[in-house]
């Protein structure tokens, strides 16, 4: 009895001790403060764009902690749903800080939401790593500096889809339809959703066309962002003898004007930022392969324009089945972003952290849709066909497929014109 | 001694008769220790809202309850005050009670106009206009983003006690607590009466000499006003407002919060308040579940208790009989 | 010209659906607000047997199915909620209103917050005095005649269509003279629902239909009752065409025509409220209670 009682003795000791070692050997590989990071992923989570948020944070969660963590820490997500309002956004972080005490935050989606989450970020001290595309908040951030700091923004603002629509899409489409219909003049509408991001496109397109001696501007529309009766518009542009219609949403009135201008056999070409065709598959599902086809609209992420972007899709289709939003490739670079800062800073400490990302330079091999990746003066990521984030044209084929149109170097197949806007218009 | 006695008990017999004061001031000492006891911020700040949208749900029911004049629409003075209080603040910078106090006399020249439109109108007619007025107002809202923020709404004004929480707890309990003293007085006194009388019987109400279109209009101001405080400190704490704070949903809150507790009283506002904030922000994180409990609640205790959850000690009776 | 063809295939489409809301409104006199839902909950069947039996499913069966999977629901939220507390207005608005709510949040939940779409019956287009218009659209126009005459044939000919017509102007005649009026109701919810599927099933392919579009709905509906009279089934013809010619007015000719379009509605339902509340052709069938 007492050589038993002894063994036990023994072996209970053995087994603390050797837990304890376990536990030092554990918390010595984790140089942060915490075993576990905790990252908010904020968004309106009931809405495709927040369901494409989810899962590009939780692709990059995944790969970062199989791969070992942060060093060492492993990454946990907590979701919030923001529904898309000022509100429930405010109300979804508040639960996110003082609640979950996580240590940064990353996803959103509307401008309402945007600058309601500057804000927050700069109260709460945290690093916010976002989908705020409004330049608003890049002048907000320039005007005060050390308030707005801890905001980051992962997206390209509207200033620079504006600028990039401006200077390379409209210029493709307008040459394509002079040379294929035999025109010298092409008719061109702009209409836009109600959202704060299309104003600065809005604007910029309308004087990009007056400002072009071979286009004339004959309709200007802003419509309700889910609109979905357009029979009035398309009335009038058919009467305005529109041959572009430069389209800019984000939202269902993507679906309802593309798919109502095919039923009515509009002649006119319809290009612009739709953002409801960057997810292919959905889109085509939604309006039909007929009424998709010849569409066209800028992207960034969801196409595989660097060969990585590709492996990156591959990997999401697997998982998800199915085509991912450009959202995906957002959250995914943002929580990659953070970790590399993280890294870099050796510490969860937010102004630590803070100061890292600034230093962040992630490689073509680790993103999407970029050449490198890293932050600028604005806090928001540099975009540039060089040493960037990647601008794309595409436009849907008639075979539910898609080409790339610009930049060049990516450059699959030259622009298709609708044969009934060839027959309407085609000089003889 | 029997002297202090003999004085005490003037208020504890005016509390026997009219409990609901001994309510709110015993409600006022309780909350003002809750920051100390509480340590979970997050409920806190729940609580805060609660008390927010007591303001909110007391000030409809005063109109709906005893006034029986049912308006959907008090997101019209809920978000408008809350936009044009975070608009001064924003774009010219004034001070926060300058921009609240205007809110709220806004809201109260609504509540006037609205009143008045409303003069003539019963039952469903008042309660579809009432529901479309601030639709309209949206309307005008989404055409104007860069004024007035379109879609957008507008954030990055100026919060309340500059965002310290505890502070802001206080600031609420106090207008909170002052707000339902003042209703109460107003309910519970001659104006709730004549209320009531107009509610049940318009024209007897006018045949015995009463102006009903002087006290429908003045119920319509109070409501507005404090539905504007409500909306102009709620807009000042979140730091940021959008269109849904005048949509249907801001609407019908009251409504909900009300009918749930129970109508006519100020207890009834004040639990549904409670019971319809903590269900919204606690179930934040399931969001799905959150709307579908939310309104199986509220028709589970619509369809079983109509008067709302403060008869349900008479209702429990009832309800014996009907299982058995 | 545009606007008369475009706003006469709107008012039409208008008309299909306040009809049912007329219908429950006129005879059961409660202001049902989960009707928005049995227009709903059509299109929302028809794509979900759609995706789990195939396409190759005829789709006369999709159609039966889902106008069945809405007079179910209608059923049921009157037999349960409505008819229990017919009496208390307010209480049904409410709680109506509630339901509408969950259910769009049950949609979101199973079907996300994107628009659905479903392919038209009719496609392509077709010239109309100059005009071109979706053929699905006319589709729409012809159904709501015919709807219309049938009604009118049921209600005037028929027994049943008799002992609605009682009970939608004396209820306590119909009750003592022994009829039903349960049944009667519960028809007349079943009336409704089928209507309101129909308008659901043909009008989605052209307007994509978000789970949270059943207020918009109600909105239509209450402008279109309101303008004709409350109660009065035949004056929702040509209300809705005035809505419909107004709305596609406003929206060509007005600057932000397109996101003014649906105030419009609003605008008329309030001053009609407040300078004419019995409409333009008189309440029937509806005393003003309150």
């Amino acid at each position: 009895m007492e050589r038993i009682k002894k063994y036990l003795v023994l072996v209970t000791v053995l087994g603390v001790f050797a837990s304890v070692a376990i536990a030092l050997v554990g918390y010595a590989q984790s140089t942060l403060e915490r075993p576990i990071i905790k990252i908010g992923v904020a968004g309106p989570l009931k809405k495709s764009s927040g369901i494409a948020i989810l899962r590009g944070a939780e692709m990059a969660a995944k790969e970062i902690n199989d791969g070992g963590g942060v060093l060492g820490s492993k990454i946990q997500l907590i979701f919030a749903d923001t529904e898309g309002t000022a509100p429930k956004a405010t109300e979804a972080i508040e639960k996110l800080c003082y609640s979950d005490k996580v240590d940064t935050i990353v996803g959103a989606y509307t401008s309402e939401e945007a600058s309601a989450f500057q804000e927050q970020s700069a109260k709460f001290k945290i690093n916010f790593i976002f989908h705020g595309t409004t330049h608003m908040l890049d002048k907000k951030y320039k005007e005060n500096p050390e308030k707005y700091k801890y905001h980051w923004s992962y997206t390209a603002s509207d200033l620079h889809g504006a600028d990039y629509v401006v200077n390379h899409q409209y210029e493709i489409f307008i040459s394509a339809l002079k040379k294929q219909l035999g025109v010298d003049k092409i008719n061109v509408a702009v209409i836009s959703d109600m959202a704060l991001w299309t104003e600065g496109i809005h604007t910029k397109s309308q004087d990009y066309i007056k400002a072009r001696p071979d286009c004339k501007l004959v309709y200007v529309g802003r419509t309700a962002r889910e609109a979905n009766d357009f029979t009035a518009e398309l009335t009038e542009l058919r009467a305005k003898e529109v041959h572009l219609i430069i389209f800019t949403t984000a939202f269902s009135a993507g679906y309802s004007l593309v798919r109502q201008a095919y039923d009515v056999k509009i002649p006119a070409m319809i290009t612009g930022t739709n953002l409801l065709s960057w997810s292919i598959d959905d889109f085509i599902k939604a309006v039909g392969v007929d009424a998709a086809a010849y569409n066209s609209s800028h992207c960034f992420t969801t196409l595989p324009t660097t060969p990585h972007t590709a492996v990156l899709i591959e990997r999401y289709k697997k998982a998800y089945s199915g085509y991912p939003l450009s959202d995906v490739g957002m959250t995914y670079n943002g929580i990659k972003a953070y970790a590399r800062a993280v890294e870099i800073a050796k510490s969860l400490d937010h102004d630590k952290v803070q100061k890292s990302l600034t230093k962040v330079r992630l490689p073509e091999k680790e993103v999407w849709g970029c050449k490198e990746f890293w932050f600028d003066d604005n806090h928001r990521v540099h975009v540039s066909p060089t040493d960037g984030m990647i601008f794309f044209t595409y436009q849907f084929t008639p075979e539910g497929g898609v080409n790339i149109l610009h930049p060049p170097e990516y450059r699959k197949g030259d622009v298709l014109v609708p044969p009934w806007v060839m027959k309407q218009w085609k000089k003889k | 001694m029997t002297e202090t006695i003999r004085l005490l008990q003037v208020p504890l017999n005016y509390f026997r008769k009219e409990p609901i004061y001994l309510i709110i001031v015993l409600f006022f000492i309780l909350e003002l220790i809750f920051p100390f006891i509480i340590s979970n911020y997050w409920i806190l700040r729940i609580i805060l809202f609660a008390n927010l949208f007591v303001i909110y749900a007391t000030s409809f029911d005063l109109l709906a309850g005893y006034g029986g004049i049912i308006s959907f629409g008090h997101s019209l003075f809920f978000g408008g005050a809350g936009y044009l209080a975070g608009l001064l603040s924003l774009n010219f910078g004034l001070p926060l009670i300058v921009c609240i106090i205007t809110g709220c006399l806004f809201a109260l020249i609504v509540g006037l106009f609205l009143g008045y439109i409303c003069l003539r109108l019963k039952g469903p007619y008042l309660a579809v206009v009432t529901l479309i007025c601030p639709l309209v107002v949206l309307t005008l809202l989404y055409i104007s983003p860069t004024i007035l923020g379109g879609e957008n709404g507008i954030a990055g004004f100026a919060q309340l006690a500059g965002g310290s929480l505890v502070k802001q707890f206080y600031i609420v309990l106090i207008v909170t607590t002052i707000s339902l003293l003042i209703i109460s007085v107003l309910a519970k006194g001659n104006f709730g009466l004549i209320l009531k009388a107009i509610r049940e019987d318009e024209i007897g109400a006018e045949a015995a000499g009463i102006n009903t279109t002087k006290y429908k209009l003045m119920a319509f101001i109070v409501s507005g006003f404090f539905s504007g405080i409500s909306g102009t400190l709620y807009a000042h704490i979140m730091g940021s407002i959008g269109p849904t704070m005048m949509s249907l949903q801001y609407g019908m809150i009251p409504v909900f919060m009300v009918y749930l507790g129970g109508a006519s009283s100020i207890i009834g506002p004040f639990i549904g308040a409670y019971v319809v904030t903590f269900l919204d922000l606690y179930l934040l994180a399931f969001p799905y579940l959150r709307i579908i409990i939310y309104a199986a609640t509220i028709i589970f205790v619509l369809r079983f208790f109509p008067n709302g959850l403060i008869a349900v000690p008479n209702e429990i009776g009832r309800l014996k009989r009907w299982l058995s | 010209m545009d606007i008369l063809v475009n706003g006469v295939l709107l008012g039409l489409g208008y008309c299909l659906i306040a009809i049912g809301m007329a219908l429950i409104l006129g005879v059961a006199k409660v202001f049902d607000l989960t009707y928005a839902i049995y227009y709903t909950i059509a299109p929302y069947a028809a794509l979900a047997l759609i995706r789990t039996l195939g396409p190759i499913t005829p789709f006369w069966l999709v159609f039966i199915i889902s106008v069945g999977a809405s007079v179910a629901f209608a059923l049921a939220t009157h037999a349960l909620l409505i008819i229990p507390i017919q009496k208390q207005h307010l209480v049904v608005f409410v709680s109506t209103i509630a339901v509408g709510m969950a259910v769009q949040e049950l949609l979101i939940f199973k079907a996300g917050s994107e628009p659905i779409h479903l392919p038209a019956i009719l496609k392509g287009s077709s010239n109309i005095f100059g005009v071109w218009v979706a053929n699905q659209k006319l589709l729409v126009g012809g159904v709501t005649a015919s709807v219309l005459a049938m009604l009118w044939v049921f209600l005037s000919k028929t027994r049943l269509g008799l002992a609605i017509r009682v009970t939608a102007e004396q209820p306590e005649a119909m009750k003592m003279a022994g009829g039903n009026i349960r049944m009667i109701f519960l028809l007349t919810a079943i009336l409704a629902a089928i209507v309101a599927a129909v308008g659901g099933l043909l009008l989605s392919p052209i307007y994509p239909l978000h789970p949270f579009d059943w207020l918009d709905l109600l909105i239509i509906a209450f402008a279109v009752m309101v303008l004709g009279g409350l109660g009065n089934i035949w004056a929702c013809l040509p209300a809705a065409l005035i809505l419909g010619i107004s709305e596609v007015a406003v929206a060509i000719y007005i600057p932000f025509g397109g996101i003014i379009k649906r105030t419009v509605g609003l605008i008329i339902i309030f001053l009609v409220l407040v300078f004419r509340p019995t409409g333009l052709f008189g309440i029937k069938g509806w005393e003003e209670e309150s």
